[in-house]
């Protein structure tokens, strides 16, 4: 067996540099600042690796049909590098210059990222499992990386029980998959399975695959624990637990759902669209309750995996496609929405209540601006990103012939507009109700969502810049 | 079929496995729930003997039994503090977790009945040990990339047990 070092590129230099973290960490003379740089230096060279084998149209197998590096996986590599730079970005000032341990934190957000490109990569059942748990573990220590918040250790141990709860349906449909198709790996159970013998071993495994799914990307019903954890998570890991992995366990669910499964997709569209119509629903009408902003983001990512599953419901290469590029805008929006929370801070701490970010806009005009525009994206209003990728998606739904799913689509974006505007409303027009002082504006995090903004922009504006990349991307 | 010396192993094996398990959730006592867990881990070790999987029944021994299981009963030690403490059970937890354990029995039944044909053991295959078979897939063949990241995945569960557990350093 050879292996092409060259292909591994971008997740061998994600190793590297988690390596070199975890090494600097050790002498306590460095600035932990330094680290943080470190880690986005690495993650922005693999991003730029990515981006040419992207370019080049690289589509090869590695380790004897492990792992696919082609142009669906590499575009999600950009998705998820993306992520960890923006993280990283907005952690930095949260987390304090006087926190010791902070090593450990970005070499962890390091290592959840490598286990999703090995996800998106993964040609394998066994690969695409091993990759969503390097991923969860990571997630687990750092949703309860606060030692001393009960929420935050709270939030770690729900999402470490809900979590392994979810891997077991998980791994048991794939072991159910092997016992009907007798492999794991991705073309050759497309190739064991043909459209006249359904073996219910099989619709077995399906079913138990979209319930370990539905669990890490927080489909409606198997969503309760994503609240929580947002809620109680520090800010910065609530903002990428909404977006790299939530990614990454899409990315998974297309590629075995398009490819391995093809032959039983009459089943599963039918689950996959009852999933995104009750995903959508419930995740808006609950936000709508929301006097908390991390409560309320939760629900609208909730609701924003709803929208994505529309074009696996469509289930055509368009469908695909469009949910590719609303998984990009949505995890640059998300990150953003987020980043403007952790710049709500105050001397006594987050403020949380939507009722404190009454008069910011006077106030804190820079930061009023930035939440604004997120939460603008956020409910799908021209010409910024987020009306782009919902505008896609409807329209491979429509497509497929799934009207009455872009109905609901529809009123549901109507549905989240309400509780979107209500916090820009109470910015602009409420008066505060008492005086918070707020803390400055920390430099990185300054830069991170002035990174986002452009990004949210710039795709609203020039779509089809972003569009053909992910129209050529797709495996089918 | 007929009812030889096999299959009399066979369901002695499967209904320690079973009975000892429902024991396992059932009783109050947790000392007598981990000691029955041993005995339901060692029966699926002999499953898998009677599955040819020589080496996947070792493991079982050597990691659930001998490893998992002895983790397990220094928890209880360490934490509780006295060894009769007993393990609550509410109405709510046994219709729910009843229900849930139902509806998979139900579909795993209906998954066994409707599958036409099963692959069998094949009787007259000589036994030979899998653990050289095995130990190639893993360092030379397409489990190589498997065994690396699991390596890193024991390493985040190392990170992490540090993370959780160090003493929080005060700053001067």
């Amino acid at each position: 067996m050879t292996i092409n070092w060259q292909l591994l590129m971008p997740e061998l230099i994600v190793i590297c540099t988690f390596v070199l973290v975890m090494i600097l960490d050790l002498f306590d003379s460095l600035q932990k600042s330094f680290l943080a740089w470190l880690a986005i230096v690495g993650a922005a060279i693999a991003l730029y690796v990515s981006v040419q084998m992207l370019g080049a149209g690289t589509d090869e197998t590695q380790f004897n049909g492990m792992l696919r590096v082609d142009k669906y996986s590499l575009f999600f590599n950009v998705i998820f590098l993306v992520s960890t730079i923006l993280t990283v970005l907005i952690s930095m000032s949260y987390l304090g210059r006087e926190d010791r341990r902070q090593g450990e934190y970005y070499l962890l957000i390091l290592l959840a990222t490598l286990g999703m490109m090995l996800m998106a990569a993964g040609n394998e059942l066994i690969v695409v499992f091993l990759g969503l748990e390097l991923m969860s573990l990571s997630l687990y220590i750092l949703a309860g990386y606060f030692r001393r918040s009960m929420a935050s250790s709270e939030a770690g141990m729900k999402y470490l029980l809900l979590g392994a709860f979810a891997s077991g349906f998980f791994l048991y449909g794939i072991a159910l998959i092997y016992g009907g198709a007798g492999t794991t790996n991705v073309p050759q159970i497309a190739s064991a399975l043909t459209a006249d013998t359904k073996p219910p071993l099989l619709l077995a495994g399906m079913f138990l695959l979209v319930v370990g799914f539905g669990f890490k990307v927080a489909l409606v019903p198997f969503h309760q624990w994503a609240p929580d954890v947002y809620e109680g998570a520090p800010t910065s890991i609530a903002a990428f637990i909404s977006a790299g992995p939530k990614a990454a366990g899409f990315a998974a669910f297309f590629r075995i759902f398009m490819e391995a499964l093809q032959s039983l997709q009459p089943e599963w569209i039918a689950v996959v669209t009852i999933l995104a119509v009750l995903t959508m629903t419930v995740g808006n009408l609950v936000a709508i309750a929301q006097r908390n902003i991390k409560r309320m983001l939760a629900y609208s990512s909730i609701a924003h995996a709803g929208y994505v599953l529309i074009g696996l419901a469509a289930a055509n290469k368009d469908g695909i496609s469009s949910a590719m590029l609303y998984l990009l805008i949505y995890c640059v929006m998300n990150i953003g929405a987020f980043g403007a929370v952790i710049l709500a801070r105050t001397e006594d701490g987050e403020s949380l209540m939507i009722s404190d970010y009454a008069g910011l806009g006077f106030r804190k005009p820079l930061l009023a601006l930035f939440m604004t525009v997120m939460l603008l994206s956020l409910a799908g209003f021209p010409p910024t990103a987020g009306f782009v990728g919902k505008f896609y998606i409807f329209r491979s739904a429509v497509e497929a012939g799934q009207i009455w799913l872009v109905i609901i689509g529809a009123i549901n974006t109507a549905i989240s507009a309400f509780y979107y505007l209500r916090v820009v409303v109470t910015m602009y027009m409420r008066e505060p109700e008492e005086e918070l002082d707020f803390l400055t504006y920390p430099g990185s995090l300054v830069f991170a969502l002035v990174l986002a903004a452009i990004g949210v922009l710039l795709i609203g504006v020039l779509p089809s810049y972003f569009l053909n990349p992910a129209q050529i991307s797709t495996f089918l | 079929m007929e009812f030889g010396l096999k299959q009399l192993v066979f369901y002695v094996f499967a209904l320690l496995t079973v009975g000892s398990a429902v024991i396992v959730v059932t009783i109050r006592n947790i000392v007598y729930a981990a000691f029955s867990l041993m005995m339901t881990l060692f029966s699926v070790a002999g499953l898998y003997v009677f599955l040819q999987a020589d080496f996947l029944a070792a493991t079982q021994v050597v990691v659930y039994v001998g490893g998992i299981l002895v983790l397990i009963l220094f928890g209880v030690m360490m934490t509780s503090g006295r060894l009769d403490m007993k393990l609550k059970m509410e109405r709510g937890q046994l219709f729910w977790g009843g229900l849930v354990s139902l509806l998979i029995f139900i579909l795993l039944l209906s998954v066994i009945t409707n599958t036409p044909q099963w692959k069998n053991v094949d009787e007259g295959a000589s036994l030979e040990p899998t653990t050289h078979q095995i130990g190639e897939m893993i360092m030379r063949q397409e489990f190589l990339l498997p065994f690396e990241v699991t390596s890193i995945l024991l390493l985040v569960a190392l990170i992490g047990a540090a993370l959780i557990s160090r003493k929080e350093v005060r700053e001067e």
